[in-house]
């Protein structure tokens, strides 16, 4: 008998898009992805969304982003001078 | 030096706070969430640059070797963190609250107006998920940041966490759901597609 996939609800969906981006999906499961990603349109936008925050993701990995003077992201005061005590 | 010249020399000790500190605290920042912790990996960094300092032969800009050395430090301080962590995870009560019974979404996503190829992008989108990852839990947070923005392979993050790959899948899966939601609510996105 022909085994039809199990219909996937949205928390088991946004679960396998996301180990499908990890690359640990099975064929089987990436076909039931892809039939309850046809149906649903929320989760076909939240596929789409996730791809964009890996790639943004990256980004902000290999470069950061131009906002260098914020103070969050700068040393405090206190630590540069201990450190500058310690480095000559 | 000409402008755009890569410079291979070791730079003199008293200049390297000024010249890289933020540099190197802005990439423990991205990764590691504390500040204090942040500026503890920034100092070990320097005082181990500072004593193997005749390695630096200038085989790479002193910045990327610098940055290298913090890499190190900064798995060090995972593995200490994760030593003592359980399996299996506890649930995790802010993705589950995003599904109702059924597992259908209680709030559908919303359309998104912004394409990978926005300027936006790098002016309003970078900041916002640098904010939304400070307000993940940090197994979530460091699960993120090894896999999707440093693309380290699973393995190698399983065991500098210390988590099981089942573990690691979970917690991708939930930053990724509170980062998507975080993003939809106090990214860009969202007030673009109010305006549009």
């Amino acid at each position: 008998m022909l085994k039809l996939p199990k219909v996937l609800n949205c928390q088991a969906a946004a679960e396998m898009s996301c180990r499908r981006r990890d690359g640990s999906l099975s064929y089987y499961q990436r076909i039931t992805l892809a039939i309850h990603l046809i149906i649903c349109a929320g989760c076909r936008l939240m596929d789409k969304q996730f791809a964009l925050l890996d790639m943004a993701a990256k980004k902000l990995g290999s470069k950061g982003f131009s906002g260098k003077s914020q103070q969050e992201n700068a040393l405090s005061l206190e630590a540069r001078e201990k450190l500058k005590q310690l480095i000559r | 030096m000409q402008d755009g010249e890569i410079s291979k020399d070791l730079p003199p000790a008293d200049v390297w706070v000024d010249q890289y500190g933020d540099l190197l605290f802005r990439y423990a920042r991205l990764r590691v969430m504390d500040r204090s912790d942040c500026e503890e990996l920034v100092q070990e960094t320097f005082l181990a640059a500072l004593k193997g300092k005749e390695n630096f032969k200038g085989q790479c800009e002193f910045t990327t070797w610098l940055v290298g050395i913090l890499k190190h430090k900064m798995m060090d301080h995972f593995r200490r963190q994760q030593r003592d962590q359980t399996d299996p995870l506890p649930d995790d009560s802010v993705v589950e609250g995003m599904f109702g019974r059924s597992g259908k979404w209680k709030k559908f996503p919303r359309r998104w107006h912004i394409d990978p190829q926005d300027s936006a992008i790098e002016s309003e989108v970078l900041p916002a998920l640098q904010r939304c990852m400070d307000a993940l839990p940090e197994s979530q947070r460091q699960a993120f940041a090894l896999s999707v923005m440093d693309e380290q392979k699973s393995e190698e993050v399983c065991k500098t966490l210390s988590v099981s790959a089942t573990n690691l899948y979970v917690l991708l899966h939930r930053a990724r759901l509170r980062l998507r939601d975080c993003l939809e609510k106090k990214g860009i996105p969202q007030a673009r597609a109010v305006k549009g």
